[in-house]
């Protein structure tokens, strides 16, 4: 079963990769469960990242120091043993450090089953292409696997389910053959792994605003914002087959950048508040990514050896863009949505004092609504139907209910519009790192 | 034209589609909708009744003190809800009670011209209500405007 051990060594890659994703959709349980500050449960995602990105490289020379079966497994049953002290964490800082510690298993065994697969396959090119996909796939796959996994069992499930994967992956793992004599390292692709660190800041933007629009803005359940994020990975995968794989990388690079570019101006400009808006640009983001992600890390890999320590730099540099895009994306998304609080707290009070109703009623209902808006969750939207169903059920009241929400639901939207312009040109930006032909090495 | 230029081409046609589509349909629009200029002429609707009228009235106050403070109906609005957040509002704008005094007495003012462009205030009342609205106490005016609002 020569099949096995490839689909371990991808298991591997894709298991790790979307795990710095698959939490998104489980932050709003954990920041309830530990009670914990919305900018503190960010953590949760952006150690991992960083972290990863921090070891990659160093776990790469290691993977090429020693036996890289050894060290792909010793780096699952790291992460195997860190996913469990994920699910058991008692408190928020073991959390955190347990996902540090995942973090830093999985840097080795990504690093590792770059080194593994060449013998796999035959063709090192061909085993860039496999590595690049199962990373891709992971990532975009992450948010809808773990936002299933949140809302039909508990956000501990995530971490649950990864250990007894990891622990199969390990088993099946090959053995490393022969190798030849050790060439040193050369240096990296510049453009390519800049590029690379500023697609996945814009990526960042797309799975991470997108789930928080959907959970946070717009109130739909973990399991069907899991649906709708669904989009993406499932076009990563069906671009990934239809489009193709052929042809100078750079130009399915600046292809994808172009679509992730297009897909993110889309979410700028949400023409409603309903999840089927966010169909379209997923799908133009999805395929950008499959063919983005895949041509870069196969540019960046392309002649290159040893693989391990080329494949560690394109690591590196898609968990810093990361971070970046998180770092960069966060305070300007915080602004906004403040912005955006205080104008439909205008809109609101300028329909209920210009509405019809009766001075008792508006008096009633304007405490009621904020009754029901400071009694609300942090992370959900306030649900204001008691309050208008506590001052009766004329058209009238209906009509302003309607109304006033339709203000709320234009202002969370509006709130994420910035955020979704600034990952557009992120996207965009990859571009230039792409056009310096002819000097693949800037 | 080389064939790599083809396929960026179409992927730009097919990246900037759907966007133009969404700003068709109202994407650019689609955020709360902005505070009138609290300088217009308010447009009183058919009242029936003094309470409406006072109503009216009240609204048409604010707006005016919206106004001559440079701020929002709504934001001076929510403001009025209480003496406190009043206090707050004035010490994050910077305003002085010599002018709040101010506002106050253009807010009347304001109130008596909607009213007579409304036809709900007859020319002699409008007289009286606007040397009214220069002599009466600043605090009882507030109250007044309070009260018609948020009872």
């Amino acid at each position: 079963m020569e099949r096995l051990p490839t689909f371990a060594l991808g298991l591997t890659v894709g298991l790790v990769l979307a795990d710095s994703s698959v939490v998104i959709l489980a932050l709003p349980e954990i920041l309830d469960q530990f009670n914990v500050a919305i900018d503190d449960v960010a953590w949760v995602l952006t150690l991992f990242n960083l972290v990863l990105a921090l070891a990659a490289v160093p776990a790469a020379y290691l993977a090429r120091s020693r036996a890289p079966d050894l060290v792909c497994r010793a780096g699952l049953v790291v992460f195997a043993a860190a996913s469990l002290g994920c699910a058991l964490a008692p408190s928020f800082e073991v959390l955190l450090i347990s996902r540090g510690v995942q973090a830093l298993g999985g840097a080795a065994a990504v690093c590792a089953a770059l080194e593994l697969l060449p013998a796999q396959l035959n063709s090192e090119r061909r085993a860039a292409a496999v590595w690049a996909a199962a990373g891709a796939l992971g990532a975009a796959a992450g948010p809808a696997i773990g936002g299933f996994l949140t809302q039909a069992i508990s956000w501990e499930s995530i971490f649950y389910v990864q250990v007894p994967l990891a622990v199969a992956a390990a088993v099946l793992l090959p053995r490393a053959t022969e190798r030849s004599a050790r060439a040193p390292a050369g240096r990296p692709h510049i453009a390519a792994n800049v590029a690379l660190g500023l697609l996945s800041a814009s990526l960042t933007a797309a799975l991470f605003l997108v789930v928080l629009l959907l959970i946070n803005g717009w109130g739909h359940s973990p399991l069907s914002a899991a649906a709708v994020v669904t989009v993406m990975p499932l076009a990563s995968l069906v671009s990934y087959r239809l489009l193709p794989s052929t042809g100078a990388p750079r130009v399915r690079a600046a292809c994808g950048a172009i679509l992730v570019g297009g897909g993110l101006l889309a979410l700028a400009v949400l023409p409603g508040a309903d999840w089927w808006w966010l169909v379209v640009p997923q799908i133009l983001i999805g395929a950008g990514l499959a063919l983005a992600l895949g041509a870069l890390t196969e540019d960046a890999l392309a002649g290159r050896s040893p693989l391990a320590i080329h494949g560690g730099w394109t690591i590196a540099s898609r968990h810093a863009g990361v971070c970046i895009g998180l770092l960069i994306l966060t305070p300007i998304f915080t602004g906004d949505l403040m912005d955006q609080q205080n104008a439909a707290e205008a809109s609101g009070t300028r329909i209920i004092l210009n509405s019809s109703l009766s001075l008792t009623q508006k008096i009633d209902l304007g405490s009621r609504l904020v009754e029901q808006i400071q009694s609300g969750a942090v992370t959900k939207p306030p649900d204001l139907k008691p309050a208008f169903e506590a001052i009766g059920n004329t058209p009238e009241i209906r009509k302003l209910e309607d109304e006033i929400q339709d203000q709320i639901d234009r202002a969370v939207t509006h709130a994420f519009s910035g955020s979704f312009l600034v990952a557009a040109l992120m996207a965009l930006a990859a571009l230039i790192p792409l056009a310096t032909r002819g000097r693949p090495e800037l | 034209m080389s064939r790599g230029a083809w396929w960026i081409a179409i992927a730009c046609v097919v990246a900037v589609v759907p966007a133009v589509v969404y700003v068709a349909a109202g994407g650019r629009d689609f955020k709360p909708a902005a505070s009138g200029n609290p300088c217009d002429a308010r447009k009183w609707p058919s009242v029936d009744g003094t309470d409406q009228i006072l109503q009216q009235a009240a609204l048409s106050a604010i707006d005016g003190a919206a106004c001559k403070l440079g701020v929002s109906s709504e934001a001076l609005g929510l403001a009025l809800t209480s003496q406190d957040k009043l206090d707050q509002f004035a010490k994050d704008n910077g305003i002085s009670q010599s002018e709040v005094e101010q506002a106050a007495r253009a807010g009347l003012l304001r109130a008596v011209d909607d009213g007579e462009a409304s036809g709900e205030i007859n020319g002699v009342t409008a007289f009286a209500l606007r040397i009214a609205a220069q002599a009466v106490p600043i605090d009882r005016l507030i109250q007044l405007v309070r009260d018609q609002v948020y009872g």
